[in-house]
């Protein structure tokens, strides 16, 4: 479909843009300390650092990529929240107070406080790298997506705004600013969420009597677009789909049911008929027609998993598998990500670790609540764009207001700001702090790590935009499923262990971060998906049997360290070096 | 942390210096913490079992109004919450009594042993 610019949009955007920078300018104003740019002096109120944290980890992703898929494919959105939410138990119990205690400003420092091995400072570091860049490729490839149809701009001018702002964010102000631009993006979208939840509600649910004729989408090979046969225009286009065919019986004739309840909402919904729309290609000399046709579905179906994990619905045993990895992998990952663990420094004390990773429990909890409503009022609002599935949430907010639509379109961008912002730090501190520093011996004052922290910034700023540019055209969105299976196989077994098993060494370490690095990438570069989305080759053609790896390779990483440890000579009973910790 | 100290302390008497290390996994609060993520493991797993193996009881409708699907799901969210400020409680009592003395490390607190 094609999108009418809205100015709105644009201005909220642009004052959301020069404020952030500005407030980043008046932080960055003092001199700084290594301190101050890496771990923001470690000064940050927890529960800045709560609702920090939800900025920093709601990317573009959970935000329009959840809600998107609700509104297509009904529950299994909802599986991913709970999945990325589950994560945050093992962070709060297991990972926050240790990796408070144990290290200083990166995840390299804390893996490494036992040991002091360039080894462990090496692997790690990699591994961080490795799981930044594989998060970053897709954000910064979405705000090119987006900026198109929210604000209006091309895809190039959406990769550098966003690679310019974040840039100039953390070299300012480092870690102070990146915290208040995630604190301000992570207030500002779960408000807005609930904003627009509660006026799902007050409509509730209305019937529509919307065309259900199938709508073909014809790409000529010059590049023009046919609607139906016709050149696509303004005045000619795809129609808005999804609606209620039919509400419960107990509304009778009725075609509204008024202002519901929020539970009430979901078992009216379940009892209702819903019409979804699905798609088919075909190619021929005229072009790639794609046809959208109508599906007329029950409510009970589309809340309950197997809308878009079809595996689930087949019964075979690697359908089956691949699901308990992807849960696992979420279940492991989120505590394993580099640019959610360097948050924990900037707290003062282990308490404040743990007071804030409950505040962001709350805020990201209520945040995948909201996402539900959103993406199922979204489905049922007659206004999803069929070709978009990323669009639901803004279009859903247009069906409200213009106004709303501007705001929603505007944060929709924004969050690609905060979550950008936390990664392009985790990889400063990863190659100045770790890289440069300790694994390859650069002596440096407290004012040049800084520079180099600087320097670091603006390159992986640089790299960050050329990547969005590069990738325009690939499909990125399941990086992000890659960066957290990445991250749980080689972080996860690591910083477990190094916790809770004492005969652990600097080789089984080493070893399991590695490996688990390595084994993860490779057995996603040979899955069934990765050759079809990917390669575009065939999915039998695979040779591992279920696409994600999480299953067998954090399990492997264990493994890997505990043998590797136990043929190594183990580690001599001397105090860890944290005498950066006061409160030890 | 004096909860952290503390449990370091009582490590030291049976087992002789101990590295800061394992006196963060060891103390009091973490072994409650501990705990909660095996329950809040259990919960999760037990919905990933329900995913797969008995899907047709997701579609029921236990409590009247939603389905399991929906009702297991904000529940997975709402404990998650729970469970973290049932831990925020617990460490607040663990720091609480550590100040009186060692004497309070006799206390029995849920969760250990």
């Amino acid at each position: 479909m094609l999108y009418e610019t809205s100015p709105a949009a644009v201005a909220i955007f642009a004052s959301f843009v020069l404020s952030v920078i500005g407030l980043s300018f008046f932080l960055g104003r003092k001199g700084q300390s290594a301190k101050g740019y890496y771990a923001a002096h470690g000064e940050i109120h927890w529960f800045v650092n709560g609702i920090a944290f939800a900025g920093d980890y709601l990317s573009a992703a959970s935000f329009l990529g959840i809600c998107g898929m609700v509104a297509f494919y009904g529950y299994d959105g909802f599986l991913y929240s709970i999945g990325f939410l589950a994560g945050w138990v093992v962070a709060l119990f297991v990972i926050a107070e240790p990796i408070k205690a144990l290290g200083k400003f990166t995840f390299a420092d804390a893996l490494d406080s036992k040991f002091n091995s360039r080894g462990i400072k090496l692997a790690v570091a990699t591994s961080t790298l490795v799981v930044s860049i594989f998060y970053l490729i897709p954000q910064m490839v979405g705000a090119g997506d987006l900026i198109t149809p929210l604000l209006g701009l091309p895809h190039a001018a959406g990769v550098i705004l966003v690679g310019v702002a974040v840039t100039l964010i953390v070299v300012t102000a480092g870690m102070v600013s990146t915290t208040w631009v995630q604190f301000i993006k992570g207030s500002l979208l779960v408000f807005f969420c609930g904003v627009l939840a509660a006026m799902i509600l007050n409509r509730g649910l209305v019937e529509n009597t919307g065309s259900l004729e199938p709508q073909v989408r014809t790409v000529r090979p010059d590049g023009t677009v046919l609607i139906d046969g016709q050149p696509q225009s303004k005045g000619h286009d795809l129609r808005p789909v999804g609606s209620i065919k039919r509400l419960p019986e107990r509304y009778g004739e009725k075609t509204s049911t008024g202002p519901l309840r929020p539970l009430e909402y979901l078992s009216v919904l379940e009892d209702s008929t819903i019409v979804t729309w699905s798609s088919k290609k075909h190619a021929d000399a005229e072009g790639v027609h794609t046809t959208y046709f109508p599906v007329e579905r029950q409510g009970a179906d589309l809340l309950k998993p197997g809308g878009y994990f079809k595996g689930l619905t087949t019964g075979k045993l690697a359908d089956k598998l691949d699901f308990v990895s992807l849960m696992l992998a979420l279940f492991c990952g989120t505590a394993s990500l580099p640019h959610i663990l360097i948050r924990y420094y900037t707290v003062k004390d282990q308490a404040a670790a743990r007071k804030s990773t409950v505040v962001g429990i709350a805020v990201i909890g209520a945040f995948y609540v909201l996402t539900l409503y959103l993406g199922l009022g979204a489905m049922v609002s007659g206004a999803l764009d069929p070709t978009s599935s990323n669009m639901a949430a803004p279009l859903l907010a247009k069906t409200f207001s213009n106004t709303l639509f501007a705001i929603i379109s505007a944060i929709a961008f924004t969050t690609v700001l905060g979550t950008v912002s936390g990664l392009i730090m985790a990889g400063s501190g990863a190659v100045a702090h770790d890289l440069l520093e300790n694994v390859c011996g650069i002596a440096m004052t407290d004012h040049e790590k800084v520079r180099y922290g600087k320097i670091a910034a603006v390159g992986l700023g640089i790299v960050a935009m050329a990547l969005g540019i590069v990738f325009r055209n690939f499909n990125v969105s399941f990086l992000v499923g890659w960066a957290f299976n990445i991250a749980a196989s080689a972080n996860l077994p690591a910083l477990v262990m190094l916790l809770f098993w004492r005969r652990t060494t600097k080789q089984g370490i080493t070893a399991a971060v590695t490996l688990g690095m390595l084994s993860s990438l490779a057995w996603i570069l040979l899955s069934a998906d990765t050759f079809e989305k990917v390669y575009g080759w065939s999915r039998e053609a695979s040779i591992v049997p279920f696409s994600q790896p999480g299953l067998v390779t954090i399990p492997l990483g264990f493994l890997v360290l505990i043998v590797v440890s136990l043929f190594t000579p183990p580690p001599a009973e001397k105090p860890a070096i944290v005498s950066s910790q006061p409160t030890w | 942390m004096k909860a952290s100290q503390a449990a370091s302390q009582a490590g030291d008497d049976k087992r002789g210096p101990a590295s800061p290390v394992h006196a963060a996994a060891r103390g009091t609060a973490a072994r409650i913490g501990l705990l909660l993520c095996l329950i809040y493991m259990v919960l999760y797993a037990g919905f990933v079992a329900i995913v797969l193996f008995r899907p047709d009881l997701l579609a029921s409708r236990p409590f009247g109004g939603v389905n399991l699907a929906i009702a297991y799901g904000m529940g997975l969210i709402a404990s998650a919450l729970v469970l973290g400020l049932v831990y925020m409680v617990a460490c607040w009592l663990v720091d609480r009594r550590t100040v009186d003395g060692r004497a309070a490390q006799k206390t029995v607190l849920p969760g250990r042993k």
